[in-house]
């Protein structure tokens, strides 16, 4: 087994369009044990950041929600709310 | 001899169109970092290290370095991107990739990114991490 430092539980920023809900792109973040985990509104930054990047979209046009790992089931398809900010399957 | 390496998964796309996965990292280590493709479903995907980041010496500014290559080495890194992109025109995307990071020459961290991830972990280990 290895006795190598692990990574930090990860948390995940969900990008998405304020006025759809649809989802852009779902960021992931870690840390390596040694390693600082930026604030939260860092984190959110870097999401949106990369959001605009890969999208049309302006940053206004973008909104984050932060979740824990565990809130996302694999194979399902997620849109957010825009009124009540919740992740829902779709 | 690299060691057994503890999984960490990204299942999915979850209705996005790319999983990004950011990992900060000890500054004072020496990182190299990989990542890969399945082969078992190659199609429709990019996967790639998308940038990284290190605090300029003096200046102390954080400088972006984008790279969108599949391997790379840096020293004094603060955090490292990696990304799964699909092909928007592809409805059912089923690759996954996995990457690496490796410190001092031994892995560190296995990151499996999107797709149906289990199906395809252990041969993606046995390629990369072996």
């Amino acid at each position: 087994m290895s006795n190598l430092p692990a990574l930090s539980e990860a948390v995940v920023r969900v990008v998405f369009d304020r006025v759809s809900g649809n989802v852009l792109h779902v960021h992931t973040m870690t840390a390596v044990s040694g390693a600082v985990l930026p604030s939260d509104e860092e984190l959110n930054t870097l999401a949106i950041s990369y959001a605009v990047a890969t999208s049309n979209k302006l940053e206004e046009q973008l909104d984050v929600l932060v979740i824990k790992r565990d809130e996302l089931k694999s194979g399902v398809r997620y849109r957010v709310d825009p009124k009540t900010r919740c992740l829902e399957p779709v | 001899m690299i060691e057994s390496i503890t999984a960490y998964s990204i299942d999915g796309f979850f209705g996005a169109d790319s999983t990004l996965q950011t990992v900060f990292l000890p500054e004072d280590k020496e990182i190299t970092a990989t990542i890969a493709l399945s082969e078992i479903a190659p199609i429709a995907m990019r996967a790639y290290i998308d940038s990284y980041t290190v605090r300029e010496l003096g200046s102390g500014r954080d400088v972006v370095y984008q790279v969108r290559k599949n391997h790379i080495h840096i020293s004094r890194g603060r955090s490292i991107v990696f990304v799964l992109d699909k092909d928007r025109s592809d409805e059912f995307p089923v690759a996954a990739a996995v990457a690496h990071i490796f410190i001092h020459e031994q892995s560190l961290t296995k990151l499996l990114l999107g797709g149906f991830a289990d199906l395809v972990a252990d041969r993606l280990t046995g390629r990369l991490g072996r």
